[in-house]
């Protein structure tokens, strides 16, 4: 997702359309928007974290609105 | 944070001293299925519309990303009793769902 005008917690990081699947892969739910420490490939697939406090302390904003964050990448 | 379009202004002559600086805007979830197809996609009936702060000047028509629940007021420093908050303005979505 690209944003020119955005919080200001939000430049500098990468922001990852994100599909929640089910235990067989299967898309499931609504898409989320997560930022990512570690960049992340296009169907690459991730762990998402929904604790805002760790987001907020990861952007080093203490007002930032972001919530959910790429927390690992998974191998296979 | 969630995919929603603005689809109209709220205008309010009286209100909560802790929403000036910004807009309230009606905006509409966007499914999967409308993010795919974002130039012919319709409001969805299935999903009801809201109501999201904006102090970034998001106009009508425009997609947004926005955050709901607790993190909404996060930017604030007064207690603010908003829902949502626009967090940013898409310019662009690279959206490629694996088949």
């Amino acid at each position: 997702m690209v944003s020119t005008c955005a919080h200001k917690s939000v430049s500098g990081n990468a922001l990852f359309l994100c599909q929640p699947i089910d235990e067989n892969g299967v898309d499931m739910g609504e898409i989320v928007i997560a930022i990512s420490p570690f960049g992340g490939g296009l169907g690459s697939k991730v762990l998402i974290s929904t604790d805002g406090g760790a987001t907020r302390e990861y952007v080093k904003d203490s007002k930032s609105p972001l919530r959910n964050s790429i927390v690992c990448v998974l191998d296979d | 944070m969630k995919l929603a379009r603005v689809i109209g202004r709220v205008v309010l002559s009286k209100k909560e001293e802790a929403l000036a600086g910004g807009f309230l805007l009606i905006a509409a979830p966007l499914d999967r299925e409308q993010v795919a197809d974002l130039k012919n996609a319709a409001v969805s009936k299935k999903q009801s519309n809201f109501v999201v702060y904006d102090n970034l000047g998001a106009a009508q028509g425009d997609i947004i990303a926005y955050v709901d629940g607790a993190e909404a007021t996060a930017p604030f420093d007064r207690p603010i009793p908003i829902d949502a908050y626009n967090v940013g303005i898409v310019d662009r979505l690279n959206y490629k769902p694996q088949a």
